[in-house]
């Protein structure tokens, strides 16, 4: 999977990077003064862009790598690691700490990465500075029917160990039925 | 300021000090008292350890002021990321801002932020030996349009151009525009020119080099060139007269 | 030679329809029932090509190979092809052309994705029935798709 990842890595039109870690900053300080630095609302308004972007992204994903069906969540877990983050980040997190039933599990991110690179925090605890990532998760998988809560448990912005998110998948959802038709 | 952070005399007014007053911050010289004022007695010394501090030891090596930003290889990501985000945030603004002026002139302040940061990254990698601080007008556009605009956009801007009826007006012009790349403006957003982003990204470049600018985008297409962009950048007057104090 | 070209949604609305007759014109008046009959049929279709497979696991990760690729009528045959998202995209044609997999593909990985995903400001969930957003209204979409269809060497 990793060699289907550079081969899709090759043919995407590509810009540097640290455009879009100091782009992504800008944003993030902007809804800090929007929010007047209520670190929650901020976070929840990263989570909202995020699955905003997340419900179009899934549609380019599908399209360049014209990706079947998933037989298994961990199946689910591995492309997105191995295939998603790959073409769209040009990075490729480690996944972790499985559950017993197979439903939940973490993807640690690789140090630095194109979002938190050159960041440095205020020491608040509750600001999650990659929220957005999470949004983008949970859009994107709620598009193919996956209903999966995606947060944030650690952040070495904050002098974690590492960077990690929480993904736990709730339910299959079912194709929404015609009006009329029960 | 907060009244911690002045340095405060001893007291209200010298005259009255007497032997008695001890400063608050239990420190400061009391002329009455002479040098004994700056004895340190358990009291003092108990304050001085105990004081919060800040530790400005190196720790693990791991902060962000450790790492080399003179990395050779620079990483690439997927446009399509940037465009995402970028959209995102212009739909964001969008419901915030007061119409369309008002939303360019937020997309350009997120611009500002980036070029700023990008101007102080692409002078430190240019290093000591290589690198001349840009003094003229002229010089610090042929910088913006050759080495800023290659660094940030993967290649140079196409054409730099003085005005002919203000002094102080030149242009940049660049053919396809990054964000034009993958934005189309529905009708409701109007005249909406979204390149006013790479705008602010010029501006606080030169703001942050003491070319003190306003710098705006106009779609100008021409035949064969849809997506033709003009940035005009209006400089403060004074800069042409500094210029001509220095060079004429 | 291709009469027409659907697009559903997932929440099951007709997002976009288009009508190709004789030559070049495009009829831009269509009916809004040609579009919900077409819907039904398919569902139905794609509803007991589901249940003949049996292929349902407990796991309720679905499986993909057992999907609904196109039907025939006397003189027409309907093409189908549902991405992952549940968007539906669907071209009738006569009975000579056999397969348009390909082309369905075309017009999702690529003009799809380029002119409404990739476009940030204009939509990609649309609003019920008889609201301004309710169909893809983007102009770089209708011109490249009509083009792009009318070039196939089986338009005519």
């Amino acid at each position: 999977m990793s060699k289907k990842g550079d081969d899709i890595w090759k043919n995407v039109d590509k810009i540097n990077s640290e455009l879009f870690t100091l782009t992504y900053g800008s944003i993030v300080a902007q809804l800090c003064r929007d929010f007047n630095h209520n670190y929650h609302e901020v976070n929840n308004q990263l989570d909202q862009m995020g699955y905003n972007i997340g419900i179009r992204l899934i549609e380019e994903f599908l399209s360049r790598t014209g990706a079947q069906r998933c037989q298994s969540f961990k199946e689910t877990v591995e492309v997105i690691t191995k295939l998603g983050f790959r073409v769209f980040l040009n990075i490729q997190p480690a996944v972790e700490n499985w559950s017993s039933d197979g439903r939940s599990c973490s993807i640690v991110l690789p140090e630095p990465n194109p979002l938190n690179e050159f960041v440095e925090i205020p020491p608040t605890k509750d600001l999650w500075y990659c929220q957005i990532l999470c949004g983008i998760l949970r859009g994107a998988l709620q598009m193919i029917q996956l209903d999966v809560d995606v947060n944030f448990v650690k952040d070495t912005l904050k002098g974690d160990d590492k960077t990690e998110i929480r993904l736990k998948l709730n339910k299959i959802l079912k194709d929404e039925v015609p009006a009329g038709e029960d | 300021m907060s009244n911690d952070n002045i340095i405060l005399p001893s007291a209200a007014s010298l005259s009255t000090l007497s032997i008695a007053d001890n400063p608050k911050s239990g420190f400061g010289y009391n002329p009455s008292l002479g040098p004994l004022s700056n004895t340190i007695t358990p009291e003092s010394s108990n304050i001085l350890l105990n004081r919060k501090t800040l530790s400005l030891t190196p720790t693990s090596g791991n902060s962000i002021y450790d790492k080399n930003v003179n990395n050779k290889k620079i990483n690439e990501i997927n446009l399509s990321s940037l465009s995402f985000l970028f959209c995102e945030a212009v739909n964001w603004t969008h419901r915030n801002s007061k119409g369309i002026q008002d939303l360019e002139t937020r997309l350009n302040g997120l611009g500002y932020q980036v070029g700023q940061r990008f101007l102080e990254l692409i002078k430190l990698r240019e290093g000591v030996k290589s690198s001349k601080r840009e003094i003229k007008i002229i010089d610090i556009l042929r910088f913006i349009h050759g080495t800023f605009w290659k660094s940030i956009f993967g290649k140079t801007a196409n054409e730099l151009e003085k005005s002919q009826d203000a002094s102080n007006e030149y242009m940049i012009i660049d053919n396809v525009p990054l964000v034009s790349k993958f934005i189309s403006i529905p009708k409701d957003y109007g005249n909406l020119n979204c390149s006013a982003f790479m705008a602010g990204i010029i501006e606080g470049a030169l703001d942050s080099s003491s070319f003190h600018a306003n710098v705006t985008a106009h779609s100008a297409p021409i035949d064969g060139v849809p997506l033709r962009t003009v940035f005009l950048i209006k400089f403060d007057e004074q800069l042409v007269i500094r210029e001509s104090l220095r060079f004429n | 030679m291709i009469h027409s070209f659907f697009i559903f949604d997932r929440h099951c609305n007709c997002i976009y329809s288009r009508e190709y007759t004789n030559g070049d014109a495009i009829n831009k008046t269509n009916d809004s029932d040609t579009a919900k009959l077409l819907f039904g049929i398919l569902y139905s279709l794609k509803n007991i090509s589901g249940k003949l497979a049996h292929t349902n696991d407990d796991s309720g990760f679905a499986p993909s190979n057992n999907t609904l690729k196109s039907f025939t009528l006397g003189t027409y045959r309907a093409h189908y092809l549902e991405s992952m998202t549940g968007l539906k995209f669907i071209l009738v044609s006569d009975t000579h052309i056999d397969n348009l997999q390909p082309v369905l593909w075309e017009l999702y990985s690529t003009h799809y994705l380029k002119n409404v995903v990739h476009n940030g400001l204009s939509p990609v969930e649309f609003l019920a029935e008889n609201d301004p957003y309710s169909k893809i209204s983007n102009h770089n979409f209708i011109v490249q798709s009509d083009a792009y269809i009318q070039s196939l060497p089986v338009y005519r």
